[in-house]
């Protein structure tokens, strides 16, 4: 009893139970980017988690013996039996009394290498080594000048080179030496560099990333050929051992943002990661909201123009998608082709994704609230129309549109799942079907089905947000039946609410609009012409904010002068 | 662990509260389409006994109104519109009473005409009007017309190229903007007038215009057995706006005919079209001027407290018909018919002042002004208004400008046009 | 000072201050009744009048700049007759809030949706501040820009599609209203409308950026009487004379609203804002009186206190005022006597005090 009492006490004078520190610690990290309204302000330096140690490389038992054969033995216990780990023993050197030993996996390597520039060089050139217990020198000699492969690296821990042997690499043993040599010969089968499915374009590079990191790191660099392009690998997953890197722009992306990615993702402990899906939702800042924080791409310019923005991406092996951070909210409004395309009519499909998006959220609670609520607020001759195709329909109206808008997820499911043949037939067998069959037997009304249609059209518009617009639409649904138009109107201040109170890596998720900076509003509603855009986005707080020079305006009359 | 679940329920309790609060209670102003009549037009007349109300409301039948329903139900089998009456006490009990009658709930957001029978006009409508203005349903811009004899006979009345009544009475409203002759009225717009100071207002009357032509035989009664002659020959019959009503303080104190309520709109700001028959300036011939726009200014104009009104109206109008072959387009003579205009235009306002003067109707708005231009002239004239109205002393000032001939001067050979 | 974290900026200051007069625009229709023409006059005079008000919370809150509404009492009055002062402030806050919740809840029953009762608009309004103040004032200044940018284009919106009913001589006569109600006018609109703005010297002292705070403030203040002077301009327009008799004459001219015979009624587009910003008001009232009994109990963080408050603010609004009459009756008569003590009587009182204290104090300091 009297502890209860010494609680609630504890509790009135202190605020609250103290809580863990959580382990994206996003109070911290919203100190970063108070709303100043105007040039940095002071920024809290966040207090930087320990570093997890690095794994017990020091003790013994974990390197590697100078024993070939204990190594081949533990190695081999390591892999189980696997069929497609291959141990290949071969003699070389001085009278053949050297004895190596290769390990890799068939299917990961390049064979060509193995053959033309491992074991060719090892038996036919290395007539002049000696054994270890002559010279010293021969682990020297046959990394400089026998192994004749762009990649190599000393290595002695047993973690490691298992890594290194599932990534793909080939370890050399030699027997007598307690280091072995690893050989880079990462080569497999992969998609080849296709234009991306989701992000099709009129205007614009039709090269999307693929599968493997290697090709991605190489597609942005030859996007931004600057030296300050910066890719920070690591590991990340216990059996999937993925590799993660992030990719900055030294000098552009401020420091702070670089620095809790990197804590963010250092202190991730699961043991895989299959998509980039898996990092986007580990590292979120807000992890029960409904709209996406972390953005993602398929196609490397998009990617190079974030980067040039003061972002920094983040690519995972094995996905095509790569993440973008901090991602705002306006961003889902914004496509690549809007900036390859002139401002005007770019200007003008802003406008129209912007209404897009709100009518796919609130077309259907806006009707039913129209129609139930406040039936004076439709034409008369409209109304009458719609009254007599309401007449002996089994269903009140907010069921029916309910039972529509699930049809039509269904449908939209279905849609993506389904294989390319069949494709074609269900959209024709949703049009005919669900839309005119359902009408004409009497189950819907002809409205309902032309108010989903719109929504259903709309959603694709703005392909980022089409996830949290078909939860919002049944959330606004719901509200709208019950309430009517102040129904709707709690739904939009609620959907304001979560949106200012979100984060994006401890930036306002609604910036530049909420809070307000003005320099920014160039690419919001409007896309202002590229001569116009002499900053880069001040909410970002990049670091050096200028990208190109004054008054480059084309024109006749600029250099007359 | 606690704090956990702790959590988990209080958000589980919080969500559920929440969606059941939303979906059991209950909505409480759903209401379906289908669960509604609509009323598009109310009628007012005198009750059975003294005291009593009947209300004719004309309720829409949806599914003949639609698009392109009509033709699909069997053509003309259904009654686009169908009347309820009710008698009562009130109207807001009367109204609530003619659900005993229709099943479904009436709803009053688009109603677009209330119609009053001349006995109640005569008797005074502020008892009816009351509900009208605060309840938030039936629309601020109901338009207001007062019925010859009866308002049933009108809201009965069939029309020939729209479905319902109300719409025809609504049409027929708009279309003043054609002859000026009379000036639709909203409810908003007659309690404005009736709120301000010593001011009337004029309300247009509609009526049933019995028309000398006998249809033949009427192509749409399909199906129908050859009927005994006395039933065939019935006169055709068109609702017609005639003459204005005018009222004083909610009661109808008499009326004026199409020219005056013309020149009630020339001064009042409203009259957007229309004909005036003026006689030619050698006077053998009548001429029909267009007028397309007017504008007024009413001046007040007060000496030692002594008020009087300055009216000047400027016409805009052309040459619409002549019935001879004198060849009006010269500027002389477009000058001298303007000064016929002129003419012919004050006599009609000033005799139209005199209709008022002598029902101590106040039409025009001139206590208004006096007041807006010296509040305190108005208030010595405010108790004693209506006889100092009628002494009231008003200049009327006409300027048209006649602009032109229309397509041509004269239909004559060259040398017949003198 | 150590309850709020967050810091926001001026110019989300010029949208909080201006948000929080629009959302007071139910005031006119108290003011209406008494001078349906000449209610830009009254205006402009209040405006005139409040000036020297809005210089005074500028200077007491740059005098403690670190301290908001209960420190400074604290520091004026010292600490008991601080607290006690405070307290009253407190107990005005939550009646104000009380009051402000009721409005708009009370109006969408008379007038739109009749068979909902008030208690339905009054649990999703405070259910939504709720939500909002645990965000802090980050997330409520950024609300800020929003409820403007609502506010504003709906009133020019309808102000194009009226323009064929707003006709000037509903102007006339000015100068022509009996004075004792223009008095009661004017009292109404200082001491309600802009007397509100010294609720906000509690979260003044958040801002991070101090040099631009009066700039911004009083550019939210223009603001916001500019929009006041529209919404008085349209009403008088409209109606007339007949401003007098309804209960809620900005709604009535958006009643008469025709769009191209379209024959089409959309008032409630425009109530919809109107709700957007009286919860923008009440959602700010609340989130001070939030702070300030806080403060006042010395708690560490406000979040504990704000479902209790919820609670007590939802349960008030069902007590008092148990029609829409009683409530107009309140606010025209007894509440703005009241406003007028506790939002500008005892600021000027105070503002006095800190005034002589600080020169006594140098005085005491240079000897």
């Amino acid at each position: 009893m009297m502890n209860y009492i010494k609680k609630l006490l504890y509790i009135l004078k202190y605020g609250g139970k103290k809580k863990k520190k959580p382990r994206c610690d996003i109070e911290a990290a919203a100190e970063l980017h108070p709303d100043t309204g105007g040039g940095k302000g002071g920024m809290a330096a966040a207090e930087s988690k320990p570093s997890p140690k690095p794994e017990a490389a020091r003790d013994p038992s974990l390197s590697i013996s100078d024993k070939l054969d204990s190594n081949f033995d533990k190695l081999k216990g390591i892999f189980g039996g696997s069929g497609d780990v291959v141990f290949r023993e071969f003699y070389f050197g001085k009278e053949k009394t050297l004895r190596g030993g290769l390990i890799f996996i068939d299917g990961l390597v390049d064979k060509n290498i193995i053959n033309q520039s491992i074991i060719k060089p090892m038996m036919y050139d290395s007539s002049y080594l000696c054994s270890e217990s002559e010279c010293e020198k021969t682990p020297e000699s046959i990394e400089s000048s026998l192994l004749s492969v762009g990649e190599v690296q000393r290595e002695s821990e047993t973690a490691k080179l298992v890594s290194h042997i599932s990534s793909g690499d080939t370890v050399f043993l030699v027997d007598g030496f307690d280091k072995a040599f690893v050989v880079s010969t990462r080569k497999w089968e992969n998609r080849g560099i296709q234009e991306p499915q989701t992000e099709i374009v009129v205007r614009g590079p039709r090269e999307g990333f693929t599968e493997t990191l290697r090709i991605n790191t190489s597609l942005l660099r030859r996007k931004i050929k600057s030296p300050d392009l910066t890719f920070e690998s690591m590991v990340i997953g216990q059996r999937t051992k993925t590799d993660v890197c992030i990719a900055y722009l030294k000098g552009v992306t401020p420091q702070h943002i670089v620095d809790e990615l990197r804590r963010r993702l250092k202190s991730i402990d699961t043991d895989s990661i299959l998509e980039s899906g898996y990092i986007e939702q580990l590292i979120e800042d807000s992890p029960f909201s409904l709209f996406p924080v972390v953005g993602n791409t398929e196609k490397p310019d998009v990617a190079a123009a974030k980067i040039l923005e003061g972002r920094a991406a983040v690519i995972v092996d094995g996905t095509p998608f790569v993440l973008t951070v901090p991602y705002l909210f306006i961003e889902s409004f914004q496509t690549s082709e809007d900036y390859y395309m002139r401002y005007w009519f770019a200007s003008f499909l802003r406008f129209i994704r912007f209404f897009a998006f709100f009518i796919t959220v609130f077309a259907p609670s806006i009707y039913l609230a129209v129609l139930t609520y406040h039936a004076e607020m439709i034409p008369t001759p409209l109304l009458f129309t719609l009254a007599a195709s309401e007449e002996g329909l089994p269903f009140p109206i907010f069921i029916e549109m309910f039972l529509m808008l699930i049809v039509f997820e269904i449908l939209r499911e279905a849609g993506v799942r389904l294989p390319r043949p069949v494709g074609q037939a269900v959209s024709i067998v949703g049009a005919l079907v669900i839309g005119q069959a359902a009408v004409a037997a009497g189950i819907v009304s002809d409205f309902t089905v032309i108010v989903i249609a719109i929504t259903a059209i709309s959603s694709f518009c703005v392909t980022s947000q089409a996830d949290s617009g078909a939860l919002l639409r049944f959330i606004c649904y719901f509200f709208g039946a019950a309430l009517g138009g102040f129904g709707i109107v709690v739904t939009i201040l609620g959907i304001l609410i979560s949106l200012t109170k979100q984060r994006s890596l401890g930036m306002p998720y609604l910036s530049p609009i909420a809070p307000l900076v003005t320099e920014d509003l160039k690419d919001v509603l409007i896309r202002f012409p590229h001569w116009k855009m002499t900053n880069r986005p001040k909410s970002l707080e990049p670091e050096d904010i200028r990208r190109q020079g004054d008054d480059q305006m084309p024109g006749a009359y600029r250099n007359e002068q | 662990m606690n704090n956990k679940k702790w959590k988990l329920k209080k958000a589980a309790v919080t969500a559920l509260s929440a969606l059941l609060m939303l979906s059991l209670s209950g909505c409480w102003s759903y209401q379906e389409l289908n669960n509604y009549s609509y009323v598009v037009g109310l009628g007012i007349d005198k009750g059975s006994s003294p005291g009593k109300v009947r209300i004719i409301e004309q309720l829409a039948v949806p599914s003949a109104l639609k698009k392109g329903g009509g033709k699909d139900s069997g053509g003309g089998g259904t009654e686009s519109f169908w009347n309820v009456e009710s008698d009562g006490d009130t109207v807001f009990a009367t109204i609530r009473d003619i659900t005993r009658k229709v099943q479904r709930k009436p709803f009053y957001g688009h109603n677009r005409v209330l119609v009053f029978g001349s006995e109640v006009a005569r008797e005074g409508i502020f008892t009816y009007i009351d509900f009208f203005v605060r309840d938030s349903e039936p629309r601020a811009t109901t338009w207001m017309v007062v019925a010859k004899n009866k308002a049933d006979e009108i809201l009965h009345h069939k029309p020939h190229l729209e479905k319902i009544p109300a719409d025809k009475i609504e049409k027929i409203l708009e279309s003043h903007v054609y002859t000026s002759s009379y000036h639709n009225i909203q409810i908003r717009e007659f309690v404005e007038n009736m709120l301000s100071e010593g001011q009337a207002a004029v309300v247009p009357i509609i009526e049933i215009y019995e028309q000398k032509i006998v249809p033949s035989e009427s192509k749409e009664e399909k199906g129908g057995s050859s009927r005994g002659d006395s039933e065939k020959k019935k006169p055709d019959t068109v609702l017609m706006i005639n003459n204005c009503a005018v009222f004083k303080d909610y009661k109808m104190v008499g009326q004026i005919d199409n020219i005056q309520a013309r020149s009630y709109s020339f001064v009042t700001n409203n009259a957007k079209g229309g004909i005036i028959v003026v006689d030619s300036p050698d006077g053998k011939e009548k001429l029909d001027i267009e007028f397309f726009g007017v504008k007024s200014k009413v001046k007040p104009v007060i000496k030692d407290g002594v008020p009087s009104i300055s009216v000047t109206v400027k016409i805009r109008c052309g040459l619409g018909d002549q019935q001879s072959k004198k060849n009006y387009g010269t500027p002389e003579m477009l000058k001298k018919i303007g000064e016929k205009v002129n003419a012919e235009m004050k006599k009609e306002i000033m005799d139209c002042i005199s209709k008022s003067k002598e029902m101590k109707a106040d039409i025009f708005g001139f206590g208004n002004e006096i007041y807006r231009k010296s509040p305190k002239t108005w208030k010595k004239l405010k108790s004693n208004w209506d006889e100092e109205y009628k002494k009231l002393d008003v200049k009327v000032k006409v300027e048209a400008n006649v602009e032109g001939t229309a397509t041509i001067r004269s239909i004559a050979k060259p040398g017949e046009d003198k | 000072m150590r309850l709020e974290k967050g810091r926001f900026s001026s110019l989300e200051l010029l949208f909080i201050v201006a948000g929080l007069m629009q959302g007071s625009i139910y005031v006119s229709t108290y003011t209406f009744s008494n001078t349906p023409r000449d209610e830009w006059l009254a205006l402009l005079v209040s405006w005139v009048i409040f000036l020297p008000f809005a210089f005074v919370y500028l200077k007491l809150s740059e005098k403690y700049p670190n301290d908001s509404l209960v420190g400074i009492h604290d520091k004026v009055y010292g600490s008991v007759a601080g607290k006690a002062l405070s307290a009253a402030y407190c107990l005005y806050l939550i009646v104000s809030s009380a009051m402000n919740f009721r409005f708009p809840s009370a109006f969408l029953t008379a007038n739109f949706m009749i068979a909902t009762p008030v208690i339905a608009f009054a649990f999703f309004i405070v259910a939504l501040c709720l939500y909002a103040t645990s965000g802090g004032i980050e997330s409520i200044a950024q609300l800020g820009i929003f409820n403007t940018v609502a506010v504003v284009s709906s009133l020019l919106l309808y102000l194009l599609l009226l323009i064929p009913k707003i006709e000037l001589p509903h102007f006339f006569p000015m100068f022509d209203v009996p004075p004792k109600k223009f008095v009661q006018s004017v009292h109404i609109i200082t001491s309600e409308y802009m007397g509100e703005l010294f609720v906000l010297s509690s979260i003044l002292p958040y801002v991070s950026d101090r040099s631009r705070i009066s700039k911004n403030y009083l550019g939210g203040l223009m603001l916001g009487n500019l929009t006041f002077l529209l919404v008085a301009f349209l009403v008088t327009g409209v109606l007339g004379n007949e401003a007098a008799i309804f209960t809620g004459p900005l709604v009535e001219t958006t009643r008469l609203v025709e769009v191209l015979n379209i024959n089409a009624r959309i008032e409630f587009v425009f109530m919809g804002f109107l709700i957007i910003t009286a919860f923008f008001k009440c959602l700010i009232l609340f989130y001070v009186t939030l702070l300030s009994i806080s403060e006042l109990l010395g708690l560490r963080s406000y979040k504990l206190f704000s479902v209790p408050l919820g609670l007590l603010v939802f349960s008030l609004v069902m007590l008092t005022n148990e029609n829409g009459p009683s409530l107009a009756l309140a606010g025209r008569n007894s509440w703005a006597f009241i406003s007028l003590l506790m939002l500008m009587i005892i600021p000027l009182i105070t503002f006095a005090t800190a005034l002589i204290r600080g020169r006594s104090e140098e005085r005491g300091g240079e000897r």
